[in-house]
């Protein structure tokens, strides 16, 4: 042996070194398998199987219940830990899914986005306009001709007489009783599309309340129920409503969308810890 | 070697300090409602005379284990974009409702609730089981194997061990709540959360939906796994009450139920008792009266002078392979409309005082009611125009017996989950065969024809009398009989109207009896006093083009009916049946694509219809 490695070996530093490494490695070894197998039921544990006996039979255990619910927690608790220690868990996949889940909700929990600055808000909203256009609307007052009991034929008629009526002489903007009696409303503001197809079906009477001049008689137009005398008086094209009148489905929006772009980024450090190998053997 | 050593401490030191203790429970993965963001813009005003709100209360999507099997990968997403009014694929095929929805209930399986999308996951070891494989096989005898092996697993309570653990059950029911509330948004559509309850005793149909109240919800769902007894389900939804979640059941497919939905024991062979009669009315409020599977209204032999009793019959049970026929009495409203007020008189409580509702029960991921836009029930089973007219379901019936139906009208204050649970709850909905026609009844002692005349006639109706779903108030001293307002408004993409008729249930001598009375109708026909029946509107249907035209019948039908035979003695219940001019059936519209005639012994138009929850008279106790 050479003299310097044997003074190495000598020296009462090592040996301290050594030995404190055999009794620190063998305390723990010990009390982790003592740990291993050592099951505890606490209130913790009670508390939970109370619970979850509730949510099944719908009422607290009494304490045989409790007891086999107790067993069957032990049993339960072995054999996960009998299925660890073989490394059952290593691929299963439903195993696998449960933890990347958890993980990634764990990331996406740890996210906080930072209210914007009104001038980020702003930026936002320019560049996603789009997002927040409005569908058109239109508000109207109409008047109906029944073809119940009568024709179709004849209500349409009865419309034209009345519209030329309405056409030659200065004409109010609403006369219901000019018409028949409907079974709905005589006067809409701010209809969408979607709500109009929906009272008055998919009709030329709905085309027309997005197509007709403004402030005139127009008409007859027929709708699932009849026919129609039509007066629109307002038209609201397709428009973006303003920054401040929408600024909670802005922010909204903007959150979720910055959400996603930080929850990314966080994906991508983790990502970049690794280093990735392809093999093509 | 010093700086290994010196390594090797570190690690030991490391990883005893982290083995203590079992790391925590990740708590922090809970549901994150998205309600917050709709709830932010401004709901249009409550109308305390309501509005009426059109939706299907039962339908499933790719998550369902028996959809999936059939071929159907509609996600719950696109259940929700299709019933909004977006279109959607389907099958290779575009699909889009004329009119979209106003509300939608996801009623999936929560028996082996999305595991076929484990069981399709080769890595997944449960792909090799004997079921994954049967899923696997890309074969469509095989897959509907699988649906039948997980379907019989069901009806002879042997759920399939390896498919059933509960916590893959519980996380999908998390994702579907997921979805659901993405697709939330108040006052313009409506997503409520429930599931299905899949019992079926000897292939007995005892299904019940359950839903929820806003987004209070349970972990864990109630499955006919967990026991296929209805009691057992009521037992589940008081403790869930109790907790402050609000739920409650829809059952379905009386008429598939071999005449055990409406029974005169309970599921252990008791005798009904009053605590029986509680428990049913508090739990299940209401029934689904039609769906793609056929009417429960009533059948001809029990409603033998019913003209219209035989509408979109389904009559055997759902037996693979077989032909067998449910056994009519005791799975049809009407009847238990009648037997609920024999119950009353004989034991002082009604067992079955339910309103009724309507859903599509469609496996298509869609509530597709319209007729002339109607793509099969069944995915792979019943896509082409060619199954649908000549094949068999596999499960006892043909393709061709599938309804085009059913849909729920709901009369609430605004479009919310709350609102519409409520008003499914107080009974005040009713069902349609699929059309969005609008119904109103109520019930009083003082309405004449002068109440209908004013503008504000609805706020008159709800301050002097009850809706459908209601109870009369106690018979006034100087009242006769009870008065009822009627109307009905057509569905503006569908046929005109043709008759509101009122059906009245009642007793003579502890006996029920039915009595149909035509209240109102369009043209200047004459009921013949002879029959005492209202001729038929006419029939505009052009069969070889399946067309129709709305040159008879009306837009509105109104009045006031008054019963001209009432007893004061005895309890009663009254519901109106609204009916259409005839259109042409969906297979009417298939025939036609294909160039055949329609399959003999089929119709090929038919009278949709719209049906009320009842309201209800019982004598004060002299």
């Amino acid at each position: 042996m050479k003299p310097k490695l044997k003074r190495f070996l000598s020296a009462p530093l090592l040996h301290f070194l050594l030995i404190g490494f055999v009794i620190f490695y063998a305390s723990y070894y010990i009390s982790k398998r003592r740990d291993a197998h050592r099951i505890i039921i606490d209130k913790s544990v009670i508390a939970k199987l109370n619970m979850a006996w509730e949510a099944q039979f719908g009422k607290m255990p009494n304490t045989n219940e409790l007891k086999i619910a107790a067993d069957e927690y032990v049993k339960e608790e072995v054999l996960v830990r009998e299925a660890q220690l073989l490394g059952l868990g290593q691929d299963d996949e439903i195993i696998r899914r449960r933890l990347q889940q958890k993980m990634a909700f764990l990331l996406k929990d740890n996210i906080i986005v930072p209210d914007p600055s009104q001038t980020v808000l702003e930026n936002y909203f320019k560049l996603n306009a789009n997002k927040f256009s409005e569908a058109p609307k239109v508000s109207f007052s109409h008047i109906y001709f029944s073809a119940d009991n009568s024709s179709n034929e004849k209500a349409k008629e009865r419309a034209i007489i009345v519209l030329h009526r309405l056409q030659t002489r200065v004409s109010p903007q609403r006369a219901p009783e000019l018409g028949d009696h409907f079974m709905l409303l005589y006067d809409y503001s701010n209809l969408g599309k979607t709500e109009a197809q929906g009272l008055f079906g998919d009709s030329p009477f709905t085309d027309s309340l997005y197509t007709v001049k403004e402030n005139k008689w127009t008409g007859p137009f027929s709708s699932g129920y009849g026919w129609h005398l039509l007066y629109v008086d307002k038209k609201q094209d397709s428009i973006i409503p303003p920054l401040s009148a929408i600024k909670g489905q802005v922010m909204e929006s903007y959150k979720n969308d910055k959400l996603k772009e930080m929850d990314n980024e966080v994906m991508e450090k983790l990502v970049e810890k690794y280093t990735i190998e392809f093999k093509a053997d | 070697m010093k700086p290994l050593l010196f390594l090797l401490m570190i690690v030991v030191v490391f990883t005893s300090c982290n083995s203590g203790g079992t790391s925590k429970e990740g708590t922090s993965d809970s549901t994150k409602a998205s309600d917050s963001a709709t709830t932010a813009a401004a709901l249009p005003p409550r109308n305390p005379d309501k509005n009426c709100y059109f939706g299907s209360t039962h339908t499933h999507s790719t998550m369902s284990f028996d959809a999936y099997n059939f071929g159907c990968r509609t996600t719950p997403d696109q259940t929700y974009d299709f019933d909004a009014g977006g279109e959607i694929e389907y099958m290779g095929v575009k699909m889009q409702r004329k009119q979209g929805l106003d509300f939608t209930c996801l009623t999936d399986h929560s028996e082996y609730l999305g595991v076929n999308q484990l069981l399709i996951d080769t890595t997944n070891p449960l792909s090799k089981s004997p079921v994954g494989m049967l899923v696997n096989s890309g074969n469509k005898d095989s897959t509907f194997k699988a649906y039948t092996t997980m379907g019989l697993s069901m009806v002879h309570e042997k759920p399939i061990d390896y498919l059933v653990d509960p916590k893959i059950i519980a996380q999908n029911w998390k994702y579907e709540i997921e979805i659901a509330n993405k697709h939330n948004k108040p006052g313009k559509y409506t997503t409520i959360h429930s599931y299905e309850w899949t019992s079926a005793p000897g292939f007995a149909n005892m299904h019940r939906n359950v839903f929820f109240r806003g987004d209070k919800l349970p972990d864990v769902i109630f499955s006919a796994l967990n026991s296929n007894k209805p009691e057992d389900l009521w037992t589940w939804m008081e403790a869930q009450r109790k907790t402050g979640i609000d739920v409650f059941a829809i059952s379905h497919n009386g008429n598939i139920s071999n005449g055990l939905m409406y029974p005169m024991k309970d599921t252990y062979g008791n005798p009904l008792n009053m605590a029986y009669a509680e428990r049913r009315n508090m739990n299940e409020p209401l029934t689904e009266l039609m769906q793609t599977k056929g009417t429960s209204e009533t059948h001809p032999t029990l409603s033998p002078n019913d003209e219209f009793a035989n509408y979109e019959l389904f009559v055997n049970l759902l037996f693979p392979g077989k032909t067998v026929p449910s056994k009519v009495s005791g799975g049809y409203v009407r009847e238990a409309l009648g037997h609920g007020l024999e119950f009353l008189q004989s034991m002082g409580a009604n067992p079955f005082k339910m309103g009724v509702a309507g859903g599509t029960d469609m496996h298509s991921g869609m509530n597709a009611t319209e007729e002339y836009n109607f793509k099969g029930s069944h995915a792979g089973v019943d896509i082409t125009a060619k199954q649908r007219l000549y094949n068999p379901l596999g499960i006892g019936t043909d393709v061709i017996k599938e309804s085009a139906a059913a849909l729920t009208g709901v009369w609430a204050e605004e479009n919310t989950r709350d609102a519409i649970f409520d008003a499914m709850k107080r009974k005040e909905v009713f069902c349609t065969s699929g059309q969005l026609m609008k119904i109103r009844l109520f019930g009083g002692w003082n309405f004449d024809q002068n109440t209908l005349k004013a503008n504000d006639w609805v706020k008159t109706a709800y301050a002097n009398g009850v809706p459908m779903g209601g109870d009369l108030p106690n018979m006034t001293a100087s009242a006769k009989a009870p008065s009822f307002i009627v109307q009905a408004i057509k569905d503006p993409n569908s046929g005109n109207l043709d008759r509101i008729q009122v059906i009245k249930v009642s007793l003579k001598n502890g006996k029920y009896f039915e009595k149909i009375y035509n209240a109102v109708w369009s043209g200047d026909r004459k009921i013949n006093p002879a029959t005492g029946k209202l001729p038929p509107v006419g029939n505009t249907v052009d069969v070889k083009n399946a067309t129709y035209t709305n040159t008879i019948g009306n837009a509105e039908l109104s009045g006031v009916w008054t019963d001209p035979d009432f007893d004061p003695k005895v309890p009663a219940c009254y519901y109106i049946r609204v009916l259409e001019i005839p259109v042409p059936r969906w297979s009417t519209y298939d025939a036609k694509a294909l160039g055949v005639d329609v399959p003999k012994g089929n119709p090929a138009s038919i009278q949709e219809r719209a049906w009320s929850s009842a309201i209800w008279y019982t004598p004060k106790k002299s």
